[in-house]
């Protein structure tokens, strides 16, 4: 059973990078991005992390995109770009991404509905999230400072371009 | 552990420092100076390092050939960032943000280096290529920066994305992300799933594609002469020494410790980039007339010989004693290449900034002899290496590399690594001969005196490629002590 779902899953997910790729608007592209990053972290939750389930969600879903969404819609402005947008966001242009949500979240509601033997024959043995802090703390703490570092390194180059380009403005 | 990895922390620290430092108050002369003390006294602790600690866990591995090969990183980027001070001085950015991205360049190269894990591996790789991208279009407000900063953007990330594949697949058919573990790993998953080795060679391949584009070896380097010829000339440096030298260090050792010898395929595709590199990288370089491009085709020479090494370590049919000729061939190799080539970035960067270049096409190299003879006759020497002329440390590089060759007879390779070398002594010598030729109009110029640190510099690269060209023993002692594989 776990083996559909997570094929079910896969494909939504496959689908789902297709259409990004094939969108010719921006915004679209990124509502079909959205959609993919769900179903992979469906895929994680099936797989018994829950954890990168949430972490994926949070971040690339939730604040990753909905910047690059904000981002991207404050790019257009003006009077022609408005109402190029109001023929851009009529209701029937999500139906692909929701109709591939809604898909996702039949799973979700399957998987919470079911009870667990139904699932798997053998045992699975969830990740939890303590386990993670624990991992990443002792063993891999180097790997911690080194992407710490790598944070830095993008935070110092972004505030150097952007601000060359402020002053390239003004 | 804290003893090994000391280096790091104090160039790290020194990056943080910068960054607090800046925050308060900008200061250009105090950020050099923080910058070159850094680097020195990491470049000391790591000298200390390279034959008294050896601390290896599942993460990185520091034994004496990569404590070797940290120290050569750090002494170029020392020597890198003597001459950035100069250069920054006159540009109307802020500057401070260089040193930092540098230093931490710096801090990724050395990641790369020791890393014995795909997750350190990759970090390090990032922060090397995060920190390059904001360097190449630090300054220049033209559009030949922003085009070199976005090709190389797009197109390593692309890489990366192979790497991340390829290291996915891995994982998928070993199911560790140890470099050592790897071929243990793959016996018994060979026993149970015939397809776990098949794996393993696309995965390797992936790697291989995203590796060669670091490297811009021969399929994947078109993008090579474009940046070199955009980026801003210390930026180049970095790119070119520092990455390079990082990413095929790596490179080499995750080749020699999972065992890639036991694949044909891999070894045959290996082989074909390495022949593709030496013939492609003269051939392009023959008749270019921008002696930016002239070198970053020649890198791409330069690294298809130096594939040899490896190429030698993994061959089967290599005579006893061949693996750790072949490994000590690649090291001194490198090392060779790696001085050589800073010492003609620092050269060019030196000459920019007196304005006695006007751009880097090769006619304004004419007549160096006579307006710049200290500079011309190191550059003479210079090239001479790259050429492999002997009392160069240029001609023993080959020279070792080619012992290693024949040690373990890849004919083939060698018969390619003769003709391209060939073909590459048309071009070095070309630009001697440029800069022998007279100019009337222009030896009227004002002579200033030259900076000291620039006499010292120099001197230092000429005594290392004429020192160790005349008595290699100096280096080879201390490589063959280091080298363990």
């Amino acid at each position: 059973m776990i083996n559909l779902l997570f094929y079910l899953a896969a494909t939504v997910a496959l689908m789902a990078a297709i259409l990004t790729v094939t969108r010719h608007n921006a915004v679209h592209a990124l509502l079909y991005l959205i959609v993919t990053m769900l179903a992979i972290s469906l895929i994680f939750f099936l797989f018994g992390a829950p954890f990168a389930a949430a972490l994926q969600i949070i971040v690339y879903a939730g604040a990753i995109m909905v910047l690059f969404v904000f981002v991207t819609m404050m790019l257009h402005q003006g009077e022609l770009s408005t109402r190029q947008e109001a023929q851009l966001y009529r209701p029937s242009q999500s139906l692909g991404a929701i109709v591939l949500s809604l898909i996702l979240l039949l799973e979700v509601v399957y998987l919470l509905s079911v009870p667990e033997r139904w699932l798997s024959s053998q045992q699975m043995t969830p990740i939890s999230a303590k386990q993670i802090g624990i991992t990443l703390y002792s063993s891999y703490i180097l790997l911690v400072e080194i992407a710490a570092l790598l944070l830095l390194t993008a935070l110092i180059g972004a505030f150097h371009i952007a601000r060359r380009h402020q002053e390239g403005a003004s | 552990m804290i003893g090994a990895i000391l280096p790091w922390v104090i160039i790290g620290s020194s990056a943080l420092l910068i960054m607090l430092f800046t925050a308060i108050k900008r200061d250009h002369i105090y950020t050099a100076l923080l910058t070159i003390s850094g680097l020195s006294i990491a470049l000391i602790t790591q000298l200390i390092n390279v034959n008294t600690i050896s601390y290896s866990n599942d993460l990185i591995s520091i034994n004496s050939t990569t404590s070797l090969l940290s120290a050569l990183m750090i002494l170029l980027a020392l020597m890198l960032s003597l001459q950035l001070y100069p250069w920054l001085n006159k540009i109307s950015d802020p500057k401070e943000e260089y040193y930092m991205l540098f230093l931490l360049a710096c801090l990724g190269a050395l990641v790369v280096v020791v890393s014995e894990h795909f997750a350190s591996f990759f970090l390090g790789l990032e922060i090397l290529t995060l920190s390059i991208v904001p360097m190449i279009l630090y300054c220049d407000k033209d559009s030949g920066a922003l085009e070199a900063s976005i090709k190389y953007f797009v197109l390593s990330s692309i890489a990366s994305a192979f790497i991340l594949m390829g290291i996915g697949l891995i994982y998928f058919a070993t199911g560790t992300l140890i470099f050592s573990e790897i071929p243990q790993q793959l016996a018994i998953g060979t026993a149970t799933a015939s397809d776990s080795e098949l794996f393993f060679i696309v995965g390797s391949l992936m790697i291989l594609l995203g590796i060669s584009f670091k490297l811009s070896l021969a399929p994947c380097h078109l993008w090579v002469a474009d940046i070199f010829e955009g980026a801003p000339l210390a930026t180049t440096a970095v790119l070119a020494t520092l990455a390079k030298a990082a990413v095929f260090t790596l490179f080499w050792r995750l080749l020699m410790i999972s065992d890639w010898q036991l694949y044909p395929p891999l070894i045959s595709v290996l082989s074909f980039v390495a022949i593709l590199s030496m013939l492609a990288g003269n051939l392009l370089a023959l008749l270019q007339s921008n002696i930016l491009r002239l070198l970053a085709y020649s890198s791409i020479a330069h690294f298809g010989y130096l594939l040899l090494g490896p190429l030698a370590m993994t061959s089967a049919v290599s005579l006893p004693g061949g693996e750790s000729l072949a490994a000590q061939a690649s090291v001194f190799y490198l090392c060779a290449y790696m001085l050589t080539l800073l010492g003609i970035f620092i050269l060019l960067i030196y000459l920019k900034n007196q304005h006695k270049l006007e751009n880097f096409h090769l006619d304004s190299l004419k007549g160096l002899y006579w307006r710049e003879p200290m500079s011309a006759f190191v550059m003479t020497i210079l090239m001479l290496s790259l050429a492999g002329i002997p009392l160069t440390i240029g001609f023993f590089g080959k020279f070792y590399l080619v012992m290693a060759a024949v040690n373990s007879q890849l004919w083939w390779l060698l018969g390619v690594l003769v003709i391209a070398s060939i073909i590459g002594l048309f071009y070095y010598l070309r630009i001697i001969m440029i800069m022998l030729e007279k100019v009337a109009s222009k030896t009227d110029k004002q002579n200033r005196p030259l900076q000291p640190m620039y006499i010292l510099l120099m001197s230092f690269i000429v005594l290392m490629v004429v020192g160790l060209g005349v008595l290699p023993n100096l280096l080879i002692v201390a490589i063959e002590a280091a080298t363990i594989f």
